[in-house]
């Protein structure tokens, strides 16, 4: 599939090339998926993907020359659910945002890699992962292969439980524990979204 | 309003406080000042009801009722609140939401949303507080003195009527310290009931929102109690000048 300046929602596997602007939202899909996606040069991509299904996702990003991805993934599971992010640098000048933030109360896996092979130059690459396990586990490998020259990669990891002295601070306000709870994971779940759009329909899609 | 008799409080089987005796009543402002490190800010942890701070011994009562019986929520429900000395940032969490939970656990009712927004900019207007405060992450990114500032703003909104200030004036500048001092005495001014406990080591902030009554604390209790004159001996004396005299 070609995807030239255009928003679309998936909930399958697939094979894209994206040249242009364009957009890809997924929300609680039906099954695992699998997504390739190669930009090629001077496009631009963004990715919301939100998850309350036990159903896997598996991302392989290539990116040619002057690209731009930005990937914003949230989770809330009570299963079993693994997350496998791989990005491939071909060429130059592109840029890379991954930002996964989740609720696990199930088992949680995740591998995310940045590959940044030797021959490219001026790349960027940021990895954002935060995850709260309140009731349940998770594991994360966050890796980055950088033989890149001129290179710009940050990542960020955390695995927590709940902060009790947020937690104090909220009820010094008058929030009773179980709204603070449902408060500060409404944050990791709907918080990094930029696109306000997407977060309506997530919230519409829950209630029905 | 509040009456505090011998309390004793430890934390990490620390004392900190020991025999503490302190009362504050209806419109009084009261300042607690005292050297770093003696235990001013325990005192408002523990009255807000901070769990790593343990009431050893002694007693709290907010108008007439225990309030070591009651846990965090109520005292704040019943009107207690805390502006804290370093607010603690809530990512993914915005002003917005914090006062919408706070508003409707504190009424009971789900709030109207066009009142509770036009209430909010009201506030803000009157505060001189951006409006983009509003959908802010809860004091993600913000200076110090724009986290007081917000600390006042959802004091606006939660409207309480015992207010502890830990330290208010750390941080700030001095237009700043101004300006919220200010916000602050015309808050109390609006209700008789209100009252206000300080917790400060300099007499700037008293210079806006005049005492009643100035207590220092030392050696894990209030030594010596006067008015507003107190706070300015101390200005010149300093605390250990003071510690001299009363021994």
């Amino acid at each position: 599939m070609r995807l030239n300046n255009k928003s679309i929602d998936i909930n399958d596997s697939v094979n894209i090339d994206v040249l242009g602007n364009s957009k890809i939202n997924i929300i609680n899909p039906d099954s695992d998926i699998k997504l390739n996606i190669h930009l090629k040069d001077n496009s631009n991509l963004i990715i919301n993907d939100f998850n309350e299904t036990k159903n896997d996702i598996d991302y392989n990003i290539i990116q040619d020359n002057n690209s731009i991805f930005n990937m914003y993934h949230t989770f809330r599971i009570s299963d079993n659910y693994n997350i496998n992010y791989k990005v491939n640098f071909l060429g130059n000048n592109n840029i890379n945002n991954v930002y996964i933030h989740g609720v696990s109360n199930g088992m949680v896996s995740m591998n995310v890699d940045g590959i940044l092979p030797s021959g490219g130059e001026n790349n960027i690459v940021n990895e954002d992962i935060k995850v709260l396990t309140i009731h349940g586990s998770c594991f994360i490998s966050p890796m980055l292969h950088v033989s890149n020259l001129n290179v710009i990669a940050n990542h960020k990891t955390a695995i927590s439980k709940i902060d009790e002295n947020i937690i104090f601070y909220l009820e010094s306000k008058g929030i009773n524990r179980a709204s603070a709870e449902e408060l500060i994971e409404n944050g990791y779940l709907y918080g990094i979204y930029e696109d306000k759009e997407f977060i309506k329909r997530i919230r519409s899609d829950i209630n029905e | 309003m509040l009456k505090i008799d011998n309390l004793t409080v430890s934390v990490n089987n620390k004392i900190i406080l020991k025999d503490f005796n302190m009362e504050i009543k209806d419109s009084e402002v009261v300042a607690l000042m005292g050297p770093n490190g003696v235990g001013k800010s325990t005192i408002c942890k523990v009255i807000m009801g901070d769990p790593n701070y343990i009431v050893e011994s002694g007693s709290i009562t907010y108008n007439n009722e225990d309030l070591l019986k009651m846990d965090v929520v109520t005292r704040s429900k019943k009107g207690i609140y805390l502006v804290n000395q370093n607010p603690i940032e809530v990512e993914g969490v915005t002003n917005a939401d914090l006062l919408r939970s706070a508003v409707e656990e504190k009424t009971n009712e789900r709030i109207n949303i066009f009142k509770f927004d036009k209430e909010l900019t009201g506030i803000c207007d009157e505060l001189d507080i951006p409006k983009s405060f509003i959908h802010r992450d809860v004091n993600v990114g913000m200076s110090g003195g724009e986290r007081k500032k917000n600390e006042i703003l959802h004091l606006y909104m939660l409207k309480p009527d015992f207010i502890m200030l830990d330290e208010l004036d750390s941080g700030l500048d001095v237009d700043n310290l101004r300006e919220l001092s200010l916000a602050l005495t015309k808050y109390l001014n609006e209700d008789k009931k209100r009252s206000c406990l300080i917790v400060t080591h300099h007499t700037n902030i008293l210079e806006y929102i005049k005492p009643n009554k100035v207590n220092i604390l030392m050696d894990k209790h209030i030594v010596e109690t006067g008015d507003y004159s107190l706070a300015k001996k101390i200005e010149v004396s300093g605390f250990k000048g003071e510690e001299n005299e009363t021994k």
